[in-house]
């Protein structure tokens, strides 16, 4: 409890708190600009990083990763486009009672719901991080090896409609690791003979050519629609009786979303439809949803909330980034020297408390940001794409060269933000090439090692419970979603024929 | 999405693709021939994993081929298939996910603004070469409203404006707040 209350303190240090304020109104507004997301808020903020000390840099990621899971429900409602996709399944209910002149009551249902559900995944990730790295100290390369394939593994949750596509984003993202020196002999690989390449192409530029440079090259090509007029914010907000009868539902929404959160590569958009439908399946209104029901905004907003604090969990424990955010904020922690992962809990405990209590004032931060901004988000949210996309090109650049001072990294984030735009056009997701790049050493390199240890005999890995184990976790994941999908579509062809 | 969802890209895109993708796989497999050997017996070396990954490439390449030829036959065919789907069931296309539709999103647009895209590239690509000569406060304004521009802003009010503030706010927060030594030119 004691570190717990010096982290609280440390939190609530002036430039900490800062730190989290900025965060919280940045967030918002990346959640709500329809075209943005908690990921690119993340990606253009990570080399301004660089200049702050670890614990404020981490907070202000933290605090955009919460306040953006918000931020998305405002456009949701507002004008009834989802300000990120984890707002998605808000515009249900959200957009459906502003036609009716109570946009206030239901952006005031979203703030509460937004943020009960990330005090409740602040939680879980209190309760979770410590076991799962007491667990995780024990391992291996074996294990590691295992882990990697089995984060690698979840690229099967991120592919999309084409599974083959999903797989040759991976694969790249598994080639663009390669180049550099090879970690275990020093061996240049792929650096085309040229000493610029010799310490690889660097997650961070990656990241933000991806997730900034490739969304603006995207609206350039008129990818991005102007957002429309709506409603406005007309309607008184909702009264604390009102708020707190839907305990029920936000503690669902919030388990929802925590359980979901807490998988790697399953993510908020996910647990909030997962959420919305569940709160519909035991309404007793059920056929009410969709047309402005309270609860249908509380359950998808209490669960992509609590997914964030979920999502940390294997990232902080075990290195492994469920989500295209939370690999951005990975890149926060290697800009900072900080090495997620078993060792985490014990090497830096101080930063990790800090984190934590970062996260619930944030979550209180949100609401303050959230709840007087509301006018002001409403009008933000209308700024036209052709300021917005070169201002965030231009701060990508400059951000990217700021880093380290190394022009060369912002043609690597031009390269990566063509690469991106043209897999994106060709219909390949982005999201696991990053894994790749990711999980790719941790792969790689534990699989030598074991093989080194085991004088190339591959029954290490079937030695090892836990490698096997996760193992076979893997493979469970990589085929779950093509059985599900194979299974959805006899059902369906079953019925057709019927 | 119609016809030109992911999986129903054109064959001859698709074919596009699977001779690119190849090509990559057999440059990774060429550049790991000049690697060392392993440093210890039996355990694989830095060429391995290369090899392996391109060898996987090689196969994605040859299964985008394959498909892009099933494609090119169902359109040969008449019938009443989507164009390289390789006969999917139309519920196998209908499962959406945001990153498919923001490819759709992109694909809507217009050839006017897909060249417009390539030429906002070679705009950036033309602000990083002159950045170290002609300096931040001058080079980023510039980058600034050739984008604007090509994205479709006209009121030469914004273009003025937002360019110069936007200059002001990198130069005060990165120069002079972080202290990060940004080009200055000349």
């Amino acid at each position: 409890m004691s570190a717990f209350l010096d982290g609280l303190l440390t939190a609530l240090q002036p430039g900490n708190l800062a730190a989290l304020l900025g965060g919280s109104l940045l967030g918002v507004f990346a959640g709500a600009m329809p075209g943005l997301s908690s990921t690119v808020g993340l990606a253009l903020v990570l080399p301004l990083t660089f200049a702050l000390d670890p614990t404020p840099a981490l907070l202000m990621m933290v605090s955009i990763y919460m306040a953006a899971e918000y931020g998305g429900s405002i456009t949701a409602i507002a004008i009834g486009v989802p300000g990120s996709s984890p707002a998605l399944a808000t515009t249900f209910d959200g957009y459906a009672m502003t036609q009716r002149g109570e946009a206030g009551r239901a952006l005031g249902i979203s703030l509460f719901s937004s943020m009960s559900g990330g005090i409740l995944g602040t939680i879980l990730l209190v309760l979770a991080l410590g076991p799962l790295s007491r667990a995780a100290i024990t391992f291996g390369p074996a294990e590691y090896f295992g882990l990697g394939v089995f984060g690698l593994s979840i690229v099967a949750n991120l592919v999309g409609r084409d599974p083959l596509k999903g797989i040759i984003s991976a694969l790249l993202g598994l080639v663009f690791f390669i180049v550099g020196l090879d970690v275990l002999t020093g061996a240049p690989r792929l650096t085309l003979g040229t000493n610029m390449l010799m310490d690889g192409l660097g997650l961070v530029p990656m990241l933000i050519g991806f997730f900034a440079i490739a969304e603006a090259l995207k609206a350039a090509a008129g990818g991005r629609k102007e957002t429309a007029p709506g409603a406005g914010i007309t309607g008184a907000l909702p009264g604390a009786r009102e708020l707190f009868g839907l305990w029920r539902t936000i503690l669902r929404g919030s388990a929802i979303g925590g359980l979901i959160g807490a998988i790697p590569g399953a993510g908020a958009t996910i647990a909030s439809i997962v959420a919305w439908n569940e709160e519909r399946r035991v309404s007793k209104d059920r056929e009410l949803f969709g047309t402005g029901v309270p609860a249908g905004i509380a359950a998808p907003e209490a669960a992509n909330n609590s997914c964030v604090g979920a999502a940390m969990i294997p990232l902080l424990a075990l290195g492994i980034p469920g989500s295209a955010s939370a690999a951005v904020l990975l890149g926060g922690l290697t800009v900072q020297g900080v090495a997620p992962g078993p060792l985490l809990m014990a090497e830096r405990s101080e930063l990790v408390y800090a984190l934590y209590a970062g996260f619930l004032v944030a979550v209180l931060l949100m609401l303050a940001v959230g709840r007087l901004g509301i006018p002001l988000w409403t009008r933000v949210v209308r700024l036209r794409p052709s300021i917005l996309m070169p201002l965030v090109v231009a701060i990508s650049l400059v951000g990217v060269f700021a880093l380290r001072g190394n022009a060369a990294d912002a043609w690597v984030a031009l390269f990566f933000g063509v690469v991106g735009f043209a897999m994106l056009r060709a219909g390949y997701p982005l999201a696991p090439a990053v894994l790749g790049l990711i999980l790719g050493p941790m792969i790689e390199t534990n699989y030598r090692r074991a093989l080194t240890l085991s004088s190339g005999s591959h029954t290490v890995f079937l030695e090892s419970p836990i490698g096997l184990v996760l193992l076979a976790l893997a493979v469970v994941s990589f085929a779950a979603p093509a059985v599900r999908n194979r299974l959805v579509s006899a059902k369906r062809q079953a019925k057709e024929q019927e | 999405m119609g016809s030109r969802s992911a999986r129903g890209s054109p064959p001859l895109r698709l074919l596009a693709e699977a001779g690119l993708l190849a090509v990559v796989g057999a440059a990774v497999l060429l550049d790991s021939r000049g690697y060392p050997p392993s440093l210890a017996e039996g355990a694989p070396g830095p060429a391995f994993f290369p090899r392996l990954l391109a060898a996987l490439l090689i196969a994605c390449a040859a299964w985008l081929a394959i498909r892009a030829w099933r494609g090119a036959r169902g359109r040969g065919s008449g019938g009443a298939k989507d164009s390289g789907s390789g006969g999917e069931s139309s519920a196998g296309r209908s499962r959406g996910n945001a990153s498919s539709d923001s490819a759709a999103g992109v694909r809507a647009s217009t050839r006017v603004q897909r060249f417009g895209v390539w030429v906002a590239v070679a705009w950036i690509a033309a602000f990083l070469l002159v950045w170290p000569r002609l300096g931040t406060v001058l080079s980023v304004p510039l980058l600034v409203v050739g984008l604007m521009w090509l994205t479709g802003e006209r009121s030469w009010r914004t273009l003025v404006s937002v360019p110069l503030a936007f200059a002001g706010f990198i130069y005060l927060v990165f120069m002079v707040l972080l202290g990060v030594p940004l080009p200055t030119g000349f």
